[in-house]
């Protein structure tokens, strides 16, 4: 597989919303979230259906469309993914990268991936886990509230 | 998300939050109380001494008046260890942020509201002066030693627990980790889904520390802010690094931010992880380091 092709799979195979400044978020079409301006996204009527129950998402093929911010200027990306039972089954990504991801590609050869979906903290025995989700309890809860005020 | 988190063990571990932020201390041994009490003593000293969030700290006082202030050995070993930082990242790594990044927003009131003009970062020469036991401020400057200060608090703990015959224990300060003795699995959290792991790392006696942009950010900001441009770094997500110490991993996390990993290899033995914002992921490639990716 294609790592260029693959680069923010792992944003939006997960649907979350990501809250910082580099990285455009993308959500799946999870019916209670609103989608960021910069993102489209659309299902395709065809073949999707209703998920087995106390899923998140809806079976099917979806499509989105983001944008992401590098130093050499906003890139934009193309992902479809399809869907069965919160599983994502087939992942396909087009875009018009440039920049200098390459050149870091190749300077870092031996050790460089692309960002996917991980494994489930549940799935892997750790002791601990090493993050940002708990990095600074006044900053979060300060957004918390920002959050919940800018809500519709 | 806490309900993420994996289950913690009761009885002998310890729950609690300070400097702003959760801590959790594991040890197959015992912290009786008087150990607890020295714990929460020494950290409220760091807070008092560092914190920008409180008006009674030495960082308030150097705030708005220049002069000479004795500090310990540990503070000036902390002010060392960015005197070599900020060296080794061309003024990047800048414990004078203060200033800039509370402007930003990351305000003692955590206002996350910019001010319409952003405070340039001075020149470390133009104000501090590291002397053995004192700091000399030549002006007012907000100083933030959030690049390592966390770190730096949990290195704290280490020797003191060290000085307790507790010679075994994982300290977790926000997911900012050192541990001494059994092997520790310690998962790498995903940037964006804090249920899931994009990698773990087997650690013996060493320290994790990760920095990612995507949790302290707000409307176009967030907490890693290049001096050099008063403006958020973009080209990198999360970072996460693994050396002898926590004040040396968290420091690195930071300034891999700003530099290439082989600008900072002479300053200490380190491994690293990287997540670039357009989705690569660079890694030291060491039996340690194992990822789901």
């Amino acid at each position: 597989m294609e790592q260029q092709k693959l680069r923010i799979i792992g944003v939006i195979a997960i649907g979350l919303i990501a809250i910082g400044g580099t990285a455009t978020a993308v959500v799946l079409n999870k019916q209670t979230d609103t989608t960021p301006s910069s993102t489209t996204t659309t299902s395709s009527p065809n073949n999707a259906t209703p998920s087995t129950s106390g899923t998140a998402y809806k079976n099917g093929s979806f499509s989105a469309n983001g944008s992401y911010r590098t130093p050499g200027g906003t890139e934009t990306i193309s992902v479809s993914v399809t869907l069965k039972d919160d599983v994502i089954t087939s992942v396909s990504v087009t875009g018009n990268g440039r920049g200098d991801s390459a050149e870091y590609q190749s300077m870092f050869k031996s050790g460089v991936s692309s960002l996917t979906v991980g494994k489930d903290i549940d799935d892997v025995k750790l002791s601990r886990v090493s993050g940002s989700s708990l990095t600074s309890t006044g900053f979060n809860s300060a957004l918390d509230t920002i959050k919940t005020e800018a809500r519709v | 998300m806490p309900s993420t988190r994996l289950k913690q063990k009761p009885e002998s571990d310890l729950n609690f939050e300070a400097l702003g932020t959760q801590w959790y201390i594991s040890t197959p041994g015992t912290i009786t109380k008087s150990v607890e009490a020295q714990i929460h003593e020494h950290l409220e000293v760091i807070d008092k001494t560092w914190s920008r969030f409180r008006n009674d700290s030495l960082v308030a006082t150097m705030s708005s008046s220049a002069g000479t202030y004795k500090i310990d050995t540990r503070d000036s070993q902390l002010l060392a260890w960015y005197s070599e930082l900020y060296s080794a990242t061309n003024g990047k790594v800048s414990p004078l942020i203060g200033q800039t990044i509370s402007d930003a927003g990351y305000d003692q009131v955590y206002s996350l509201t910019q001010k319409q003009a952003i405070h340039q970062t001075p020149a470390w020469g133009d104000v501090i002066e590291l002397t053995g036991a004192s700091l000399s401020v030549r002006r007012p400057a907000l100083i933030d030693v959030g690049a390592a200060g966390k770190g730096y608090a949990v290195d704290a703990i280490c020797d003191l627990l060290n000085a307790n015959d507790i010679h075994a224990y994982t300290i977790d300060a926000g997911g900012d980790i050192r541990t001494k003795g059994p092997l520790q699995r310690i998962g790498l959290e995903h940037p964006f889904d804090a249920t899931k792991v994009i990698g773990a790392v087997n650690l013996t006696s060493r320290s994790i520390c990760g920095s990612a942009t995507n949790r302290r950010a707000w409307g176009d900001w967030h907490h890693i802010i290049d001096p050099s441009t008063s403006l958020p770094t973009t080209n990198i997500i999360a970072t996460w690094v693994i050396a002898d110490t926590a004040m040396i991993a968290d420091g690195l996390a930071t300034a891999l931010f700003f530099v290439e990993p082989d600008k900072l290899t002479h300053l200490a033995d380190f491994l690293y992880v990287i997540i670039r914002s357009d989705g690569t992921v660079m890694y030291s490639k060491h039996k340690t380091i194992e990822l789901f990716i």
